[in-house]
């Protein structure tokens, strides 16, 4: 059998089934692993090891008397410090919520628990899941696991650095201007942003209620649809909820592609901005894979990125700022630099900017539904560079905005990015794939063929 | 705003005006240069907005 730390949460699961596996066997594997590189890799902010064996146990109880509960039954995973979890500290990385414990589980981590997963404890996160990556904070940043001095990516740090490395086969993150996708960019793997609607924001620290949308994250497409199986359903009390019918996103991810029609988005990465080389050439490979399994590539032109960008900027920007609006005018230097001036900046945002924002997103919306008349997915860049070392202040400055995953937060499309390469330096490169509102199921099953095309999904770092 | 860059040398009433109407002059008077930070990323994502009707569906 492959290393436990390397199975997937579907090896996990059919492990269980055929009694070759039991969740105190791997939870303890992954504990030990989690010992011996979180003091590097600092994906957790909190892991709960008592808590977790216990659930452990209980699974194993459970599953070996036939009554499984399903696929997550006894799978371990790892929650962003933006989630309450009931009887966890929700710090949110910021020194204003260090003495916050949770009495309710957010919606999807009740799901998950029904679904019978051990939650191993909570995730590192920029400050409110928008400041970072920062030094000045309670909790230290995660490090890629690709190498430990470069940025693994966020907001959802530790989710991609803690998947990436073996720690827990999946995790949940947040998503409100690439959250999920960058580090699973960053660090190899898969994260997909849902359409806006699909999944419960109830029990999530909120940043932008039109723009916040919470993920799934993997080592592959199977868990990527597995655990949104898990989470995605209405909730009444989150007003962006959504009653959809969409079931079964695991079932059945195959997929023929002859015939499908692929957009490719050339000139967020060729004209909009200017993709490192490398990601060039890999965006390039992607669109050769799936010519190969017998798509028509087509180029589709959207929206300048530096034009989304603003929108989701603005957007962000105003409906944060009430949020924080009273603790930055009373205890602003309990926050980390970074999120004070971001969070402030929608103090001087005007009601005429929200408006002619809103105004723009809906014709950006009309555009890509408009696109997806054309074609039935999209192919676009990811991050349009690999991860820079996390302690060049400058350099994170620069390759902030050298990404495209903000368009698809304005427009609510559900986007995945998968992992398109390694670089020359050794570090991940990626790709992100689009789809029609609500076809979550195809953005899924467009990533599985393209997982099964290539061997960068059976790749892992050097730890 | 001017849609100009503020920064620490060139303070004016009016942006002082912008950031006593925010509530956050306690604020600004810990961390002025996170403050006009701010200005500068409003100003900035603002700027990027592209002209558009609003007058019409």
């Amino acid at each position: 059998m492959t290393e436990l730390h390397w199975l997937t949460a579907s090896d996990i699961a059919a492990a269980y089934a055929a009694r070759k596996l039991s969740p105190v066997e791997l939870l303890e594997a992954l504990l030990a692993r989690i010992a011996k590189l979180d003091p590097t890799l600092h994906a957790f902010t909190q892991l709960d090891a008592d808590f977790a064996m216990d659930a452990a146990r209980l699974a194993e109880h459970e599953l070996f008397a036939g009554r499984s509960r399903g696929r997550l039954h006894g799978v371990p995973i790892g929650i962003k410090d933006i989630f309450d979890v009931a009887g966890l500290r929700t710090t949110c990385n910021s020194k204003l919520m260090l003495d916050h414990v949770a009495t309710h589980d957010a919606h999807v981590v009740a799901r998950l628990r029904a679904a019978g997963a051990i939650i191993l404890g909570k995730l590192g996160t920029h400050e409110f899941a928008i400041g970072g990556p920062s030094f000045d904070l309670p909790f230290p940043p995660p490090r890629n696991p690709w190498n430990p001095d470069h940025h693994p990516g966020g907001s959802s740090s530790g989710s991609g650095a803690g998947i990436a490395a073996g720690l827990f086969p999946i995790a949940l993150g947040s998503d409100s201007g690439g959250s999920v996708r960058h580090p699973a960019s960053a660090c190899g793997i898969m994260g997909l942003k849902p359409t806006y609607g699909l999944v419960s924001r109830t029990g999530v620290a909120p940043l932008s209620f039109t723009m916040d949308h919470v993920g799934p994250m993997a080592r592959s497409a199977a868990d990527v649809a597995l655990l949104l199986c898990a989470i995605a359903g209405h909730d009444s009390r989150d007003p962006g909820s959504v009653a959809s019918d969409q079931k079964g996103f695991g079932d059945d991810l195959s997929l023929d592609m002859r015939g499908m029609r692929v957009g490719f988005v050339r000139h967020f990465h060729e004209q909009d901005l200017t993709a490192d080389p490398e990601v060039h050439a890999a965006l390039e490979r992607v669109a050769e894979t799936f010519a190969a399994e017998g798509a028509t590539i087509s180029t589709v032109v959207l929206p300048p990125l530096n034009e989304f960008a603003g929108v989701c900027r603005v957007i962000l920007g105003a409906e944060v700022w009430p949020i924080h609006a009273e603790r930055l005018r009373s205890r602003a230097g309990d926050y980390g630099q970074l999120s004070r001036q971001r969070l402030m900046a929608g103090a001087f945002l005007s009601a005429d900017d929200y408006l002619r924002a809103q105004k723009r997103r809906s014709e950006m919306i009309a555009a890509v539904d408009e696109a997806f008349r054309r074609v039935d997915i999209l192919l676009t860049a990811s991050a349009l560079a690999p991860p820079c070392r996390i302690e060049d202040a400058d350099m994170l400055a620069a390759t902030h905005q050298l990404q495209a995953w903000t368009p698809f937060n304005v427009t609510g499309h559900p986007a995945v990015s998968v992992m398109a390469g390694v670089s020359r330096s050794g570090l991940p490169l990626s790709a992100q794939l689009v789809a029609p509102a609500f076809r979550d199921s195809l953005v899924l099953k467009s990533a599985a063929v393209y997982e099964r095309s290539i061997e960068w999904h059976s790749l892992r770092p050097p730890v | 705003m001017t849609g100009n860059t503020p920064d620490t040398q060139g303070t004016d009433e009016f942006l002082l005006g912008l950031i006593r109407a925010a509530g956050l002059e306690k604020t600004f008077a810990e961390f002025p240069a996170d403050v006009f930070a701010a200005i500068r990323g409003a100003t900035q994502e603002r700027d990027k907005l592209p002209a558009c009707r609003v007058d019409s569906a």
